[in-house]
């Protein structure tokens, strides 16, 4: 089959590989019919996610047909059209039992390692480095699921896949991150970072009922679409400078009751400390830069909640705790619990409540992924989300 | 030397080994005697030539083996750190006989929590006839009859290490222990605890292991290298058990797709990643 491989930073190739196999009795494999670009592929595209090999294949928002099915699998039959979380969950530990999906005990077959990193090992990911279980992802024509009598979601006639295809990750993580925030009558809620995940976080948090959602970013299509789709009040930081001062200039100074990084690890600022962050990041003595949540604690209103679906992945410097603790600031973060939210949102979906399917600008076959990679992570031709088509 | 190995962090210390082996049913005092006495006449025979001969010869072997960057020359080299210790210490680096020598053993303790009851997990575990499809270590265990049964257990460079065991304790639901018996060539004693974990978090399965290391402290390390020790195996075979128990399978990824490197196999690069973390990992986790 082909799929696109990772082989060094900035250095992705479609290439033939054989096709999967079924290796335990849970598993499927799916023929994959669409698949999408995360922003968190930028991430192990710039190389900063370790524990990454030449010819690992790529990908974790994926869904398309089931074509093989292993003997331990009993929902699911050949010809299903399934969405596929980008998590790989049991179901059956203590964490999927309490619905922490993305935080699965068994998942992961290089726990190991993930525990001497991070103290103990959440899910295995499809696609995103050996830390993280090195699955094969779903930038491929086909790929095999484990666990799919838990995972998949079978699709409803009379969707399309660009409906439904952001179930995978960046509709629920949105929404996750809007939940994180604790909605309250009266609510504003700022949004750093108005990618696919920014824009999904917009419209939830609308969804949920806040009063006003304030979103930043420096690039106009993307701000555009916030307020248009989102129904956002924007701030472009690259002109505006002081975010802080404009937020409370938003709130009648009192600060967003809620802010959410939707940025992460690789956020892109203005001021000196995002400019230290970029020294010690290429000097590889830092995997993260945090302008973000930095800029994020300062803003926030007393009392007030910071959601950090954003990823990071190592340490970070100068973190203003004292901000956080003088003002009792509650921090929410983590990988998305998938699982929890596809059917409460296909139900939004299927409602009318919101179409996914406005965050793509760009469709591109499989075999150009490539240059999808290029023009996405450099933004270049308007680009928010590709979806790649097998 | 003394060489603990504590995965859990908390420090060892004389009254949790004492509590420990007498879990077991042993008399750790004797044992010692035995040994002390052993060593003692080792050191009073000792003269210049078996002094100083056997470290040079070591030292000389293990410069040579790790000059041929190969895995016969890791063998080499582990050979020479046999010597080098023996002559260091007047030691046997291995100690033929049933139960591990208390000065020198090394002691392994390894819990996971299993989110099942505990009479299924205690019943999973007491099948051993039937732990070697679970935990990729064990080679076999045969029973014997009468209590007893014979191990096979995988060691570095595809080899085996094998000993008769006998139960000691066997309490239902509770805690099942063992010791190797006869001229066993890793003399070891172990058990292994079922608890109740706090409001329906299943049951915690805490394994502890002594034994002595074929070559000492060196052959352990050696035994690291090679991803066959004790310790890593304990943790790994007790993660398998729980994946077993709790979704019916492990967690594989070993036959999929992936590209063609040029530059590494996946399985160096791992290696290197693991020695990498496991760095910083002593750096950051205190360790």
């Amino acid at each position: 089959m082909r799929a696109l491989t990772w082989h060094d930073k900035h250095d992705v190739r479609v290439e033939n590989v054989p096709d999967p196999a079924i290796l335990n009795p849970r598993d499927v494999i799916v023929r994959i019919t669409s698949t999408a670009i995360c922003g968190s592929d930028l991430h192990i595209y710039d190389g900063f996610i370790p524990t990454m090999e030449p010819g690992d294949i790529l990908g974790h928002e994926f869904m398309g047909e089931v074509v093989e099915i292993g003997p331990g699998v009993n929902n699911l039959r050949i010809g299903d059209r399934v969405i596929v979380p980008f998590a790989i969950s049991c179901g059956s530990c203590f964490f999927c039992e309490r619905g922490l999906w993305s935080l699965c005990d068994n998942s992961n077959p290089n726990a190991a390692l993930a525990e001497k990193m991070y103290g103990s090992s959440g899910a295995g990911f499809f696609g995103y480095s050996h830390l993280f279980g090195g699955f094969a992802g779903g930038q491929a024509e086909y790929a095999r699921v484990p666990f799919a009598d838990v995972g998949p979601l079978k699709v409803p006639d009379g969707l399309a896949d660009e409906q439904v295809l952001f179930l995978t990750d960046v509709f629920p993580t949105g929404y996750m991150a809007a939940e994180n925030c604790d909605i309250q009558p009266g609510t504003i809620v700022a949004v750093w970072g108005c990618g696919a995940v920014g824009q999904f976080a917009i419209q939830s948090a609308y969804l949920l009922g806040a009063e006003k959602v304030i979103a930043i970013d420096r690039f106009p299509e993307r701000l555009q679409l916030a307020a248009e789709a989102g129904k956002a009040l924007t701030i472009n930081y690259a002109e505006t400078g002081d975010v802080v001062q404009a937020l409370k200039d938003h709130t009648g100074g009192r600060g967003p009751d809620a802010c959410i990084d939707a940025v992460g690890m690789e956020s892109h600022g203005t001021s000196i400390d995002w400019w230290t962050d970029r020294a010690k990041q290429a000097a590889r003595l830092s995997l993260d830069r945090a302008h973000v949540l930095r800029e994020a604690i300062q803003a926030c209103r007393k009392g007030g909640t910071l959601s950090i679906p954003g990823v990071y992945a190592g340490f970070i410097d100068q973190m203003p705790m004292g901000t956080a603790f003088a003002k009792g600031l509650t921090f929410r973060m983590g990988q998305t619990h998938i699982q929890r939210y596809l059917r409460p949102l296909l139900d939004r979906i299927q409602n009318g409540d919101i179409d996914p399917s406005l965050v793509i600008t760009h469709r591109m076959p499989l075999d150009e992924a490539p240059q999808a990679y290029e023009i996405f992570r450099n933004k270049e031709d308007n680009c928010i989300k590709v979806v790649l088509n097998p | 030397m003394k060489e603990q190995v504590n995965v859990s962090g908390t420090p060892t210390n004389d009254i949790s080994r004492r509590t420990h082996l007498e879990e077991a049913g042993i008399n750790v005092a004797v044992v010692m005697e035995q040994h002390e006495l052993a060593a003692r006449s080792h050191r009073n025979a000792g003269s210049l030539i078996t002094t100083w001969l056997p470290p040079l010869g070591g030292g000389l072997l293990i410069g040579f083996g790790l000059s041929q960057r190969s895995l016969s020359g890791m063998a080499i080299a582990a050979a020479g750190a046999g010597v080098m210790y023996y002559g260091l210490t007047k030691r046997m680096p291995s100690l033929a006989g049933g139960v591990p020598d208390g000065r020198n053993s090394i002691r392994v303790e390894k819990v996971v929590t299993i989110n099942k009851p505990i009479d299924e997990v205690y019943d999973a575990w007491c099948d051993a006839t039937k732990l070697p499809r679970i935990l990729s270590h064990l080679e076999s265990v045969t029973d014997l009859g009468e209590g007893k049964s014979h191990w096979v257990v995988k060691a570095p460079l595809g080899g085996t290490v094998e000993w008769n065991a006998e139960t000691m304790v066997d309490q239902e639901n509770r805690v099942i222990a063992w010791r190797s018996i006869g001229e066993a060539e890793v003399p070891n004693i172990g058990a292994v605890h079922f608890h109740e974990a706090p409001g329906g978090r299943g049951t915690e399965v805490r394994v502890r292991i002594e034994y002595n290391p074929p070559l000492g402290p060196i052959g352990a390390t050696f035994a690291k290298l090679f991803g066959e020790e004790p310790s890593q195996q304990v943790e790994d075979d007790l993660r398998c058990f729980k994946q077993v128990l709790e979704t019916g399978e492990t967690a594989a990824t070993a036959g999929q797709p992936r590209g063609r490197s040029q530059t590494s196999l996946m399985d160096t690069g791992l290696d290197k990643v693991r020695q990498v973390v496991d760095a910083a990992g002593s750096v950051f986790g205190g360790r």
